[in-house]
Formats: C-alpha cells, structure tokens, sequence
C-alpha cells in the first residue's frame, strides 16, 4: 500500500485532500517533493514550487519545521527565475516553445547564457551565469572550476583584444565585456577572490589557446588584470 | 459601502477646494490621496469614487507642468512622484472594481433563458417556437461575446492592481526621508486588505470563465519573489486562496488531466 501511494497520481490526489482537510503542513510536503521530482515541464514544477510555498504560509505548524524546505523553495525559485530571463535569441535558436519549456540545470543555463546561441551577450549575462555557479550541485568541484573557466573565457572571446587600441589600452580594456563583467560583479559585492581566476590560469584555458601566446592579447589582458587588482584592493 | 455619510461628503466637498489654484495641485493630490486612502481602509468604495472624480482628471499634467515651470525639467520631486503614483494605484483599483461589477452583472444576470416549449403543438405555435429558438440563438451568442469583453476588461484590470508596474501595487517608487503621518504605514495595511481580494475576485472570473490553468498560475503570481504578493497574505486569507485553487485543480481532474492541467503521464 506504501509503494501504491508513492505513485505520483496519488501524491497528486493526497495534496488535494490534504487541503480540504486543512492539513497544510503535509500539502506542503507533498507539493514540495513531487516539484523536486517534476524535471520535464518547467511551468509545472513552478506551480508545484509556488504552491508548496503558499502551503507553507499556510501552515499553523511552528516555522522550523518548515524553515529547511523554504531555503530551498527559494534556491529553486531563484534557479527557475535564471531560466526566465533567457534571451529571446537563445529560445529562438533552441526552437523552444516557451509553454512546453523543460526545466534546465545551473550548468545548462551556464551554457546557454553564454554561448553562441546568446548572440547579444553582455556583462549582465556573463554575471548571471557567475551566479548560476551557486546553484551546481554540491559534489561537483570539478564542474564547478571547469564552467568558472569556461564563462571566463568566453566572456574574454567576446571581445576582439588584438584589434584594441594601445594608445589609449587602460580606456580601451574597460570597455571589453570581460572587463564591465568584474566591475559588475564587484559591484553586486561579488567575491572575486574565489571567483576570478588569476591571469596565469585564465591564459591556460582550453578556450583561449589559440590567443595566449598572441602577444598583443596578452599585454591587453594583462593590463585590464592590473586594473581589475588595483580595484579589488579597494 | 454603497453610501456616502454627511461628514465623509464634507471631506469630499473639502477637495474641490484644494484644486482652485493650480499651483497647489500636487498639495491638493497629496490631501486627496490621504481622503481616499481613510476611505479604503474603511471599504467606502464609491465614497472613495467620488473623492477620485473631485481631482481634475488632467491632475497629473498640471504637476508636470508646475514642476517644468519651477525646475527646467520635468523630473518630480521625491514627493511628488509617489503622490502620483499613489493616485495612479487607487484608479487602478477602482477601475478593477468597476470592471469585476459589471462583469458580474452581466455573468449573473442577464443570460438569454430558453424560450419554453409550447403545450399544444400546432402548427403555428410550433413555428412560432422554432422562430423564438432562432432568435434566442442569436441572443445568447450576443451575450457570449459581451461577456467575453468584460471577463477580458475585468481580468486585464485585476492583473493591473496584481502586477502594478515599478515596485507594486501601494508601494512608493521614491525613499523619502520623512514619513508624513503614518502614510507608508496605512500603505501596507491597505496592501493587505486589498491585495488578497483583488486576487480573489480574479479567480472568481477566472474559475468561472472556465479558465483552470490560470487559476494555477494565481498560485505563481502570489508565491513570487519578484512581486512579493504573498506578503500581504494573512494566513487564513492563503487558505482560502489554496482552496479555491484547488477547486480549480478538481474541475481539472474532471476533464481527464492532472490537477494541474498537464496530461496524465
């Protein structure tokens, strides 16, 4: 009878039951689980998300029991809001139907905010997947440091830095979208010493072999480093 | 709420006066607004109705164009800006009100009814019949496409109240240093008392109309951090809102999906 109840219809009728009878606390869980489960349709885990939230709000139960599970609603609300906020450019290329949308992972968000398909990235993309660094999951160090190093690189290959100017390079590193990409997450009080590379690491990147031994690339990308440690010291 | 007290009528006469002099209309606004927020809390809607139409409709103009005058510019001060904006929400509101009533009226009122059968058949009173039938046809599908008119009107003005542009429904667009007798205070306690049902009657159109996914999406609406719309939820009014969510959720059952309007897997 426990297995026959574990049956997502069934979860999907106890909530319900739940609520007539007033028993929020347990809607709650319910509603909780079956969005963690939901990977297939993004609108549905949200409303899944958003009811298990209200479900909550609604509960007479003291909050502790509940304050865990709001933590992560609101992780995975802020995740599902990442996804939102993707480019038209990008659901176009994906031929996406934004009603049947899935629900994609942190990495690929990463992936998509900054890769090809996000033909206008700026700083703000670049920082948005910075961001979506918090939400891999726990285990995964190696994936963690590999996508750090992938938006880093791409954020450096959208500009073209041998074609900078060198009379003026401190003004023209500050314009490339590497650069307003630290300032912006200096900015948002990001912690760049854990999450910026140093020049040496960057340079070694699988992205930016076919630039590092490029010696204008690397007087441009040094000089925008100089900068970026005078800022942080600040 | 359908009637307007001899003093409440003083306070609403008291704005006429405070619009003589163009000069003072942001002062005048401020005033109305503070008239009209008492009016709310205390549910007086069509008191609070007729203290809007005391302000000139052109109200907002005539501030731009005093501060234009003042400045150079045409960017409000703090202050200014929020009474506007206030005055913006409380239209809204009642633009909400008004298009949710006639909406009802209309849903609950005036449906053609079918013309009774006639009990002795003969041949005339049969065509007779037939005709009336026809025309009864022509009736409801009239009626149908006014009624699809004002569930749109009613549902975009509901939302409007929901979703209200630059920081919420209520909420001032600019800090301002001080706090002019307790106006960001009854600010919020309106945020409750009217946000809450505002969502209800948009989901008494929506689950009406047959429109169970969006009844759903109220749930979204209401749980996200970009609108904050929750917070001005009591506890008791999100158990209401959860119940009538899930008798949107049953008449999705109904029709072979699950609760939530998705196909069964």
């Amino acid at each position: 009878l426990g297995r026959f109840l574990q049956t997502d219809e069934h979860k999907y009728m106890s909530w319900l039951h739940n609520i007539a009878m007033g028993n929020f606390l347990q809607a709650h869980a319910t509603l909780f689980d079956l969005a963690k489960e939901e990977e297939k349709i993004f609108s549905k885990k949200k409303t899944l998300l958003s009811l298990s939230k209200l479900a909550a709000l609604a509960s007479e139960d003291p909050p502790d029991i509940i304050a865990n599970n709001w933590e992560e609603i609101q992780r995975e609300q802020t995740l599902m809001l990442h996804q939102e906020q993707l480019p038209e450019s990008v659901i176009e290329g994906l031929a996406l139907d934004v009603e049947k949308f899935r629900v994609f992972s942190a990495e690929e968000l990463i992936e998509l905010f900054t890769g090809e398909l996000n033909v206008d990235a700026m700083e703000f993309d670049f920082k948005k997947a910075l961001d979506l660094l918090e939400f891999l999951p726990k285990d995964g160090r190696a994936d963690f440091d590999r996508l750090l190093m992938l938006i880093w690189s791409r954020a450096i290959l959208r500009d073209s830095w041998t074609d900078l100017d060198s009379t003026e390079a401190e003004t023209a590193c500050k314009r490339t979208v590497f650069f307003r990409t630290v300032e912006l997450a200096i900015a948002e009080d990001m912690d760049l010493a854990t999450r910026l590379p140093n020049l040496d690491r960057l340079l070694s990147s699988d992205e930016l072999q076919g630039l590092s031994s490029n010696k204008t690339f690397r007087f441009f990308l040094g000089t925008a480093f100089e900068q970026i440690q005078r800022m942080m010291a600040k | 709420t359908n009637q307007v007290s001899d003093s409440d009528q003083e306070k609403i006469d008291a704005i006429e006066w405070m619009t003589f002099d163009p000069l003072q209309r942001s002062e005048a606004m401020k005033q109305a607004n503070a008239i009209m927020r008492s009016f709310l809390a205390s549910k007086k809607l069509l008191a609070c109705k007729k203290a809007f139409d005391q302000l000139p409709v052109k109200s907002i103009d005539v501030i731009f164009k005093n501060t234009l005058q003042q400045t150079g510019n045409t960017e409000l001060s703090n202050e200014d800006g929020n009474a506007v904006k206030e005055y913006l929400c409380i239209k809204a509101y009642l633009d909400a009100h008004d298009a949710f009533n006639e909406w009802f009226a209309h849903y609950h009122g005036r449906k053609p009814t079918l013309p009774e059968p006639p009990s002795a058949a003969n041949y005339m009173e049969r065509v007779a019949h037939e005709h009336r039938v026809k025309e009864h046809k022509v009736e409801v599908a009239q009626w149908q496409s006014s009624l699809d008119q004002l569930t749109k009107r009613a549902e975009e003005s509901l939302y409007n109240v929901l979703l209200f542009v630059t920081g919420g429904w209520m909420v001032d667009q600019n800090d301002v240093s001080q706090e002019e007798g307790g106006r960001l205070h009854q600010m919020r306690l309106l945020r409750q008392l009217c946000l809450p049902q505002i969502c209800f009657l948009l989901h008494t159109v929506l689950h009406s109309t047959k429109q169970h996914h969006a009844c759903l999406q109220l749930a979204d609406l209401v749980a996200s951090e970009n609108h904050l719309l929750y917070r001005s939820f009591g506890r008791e009014e999100l158990q209401k809102l959860l119940s009538k969510i899930r008798e949107s959720c049953l008449e999705l059952l109904d029709a072979k999906l699950d609760p939530l309007g998705y196909e069964l897997a």
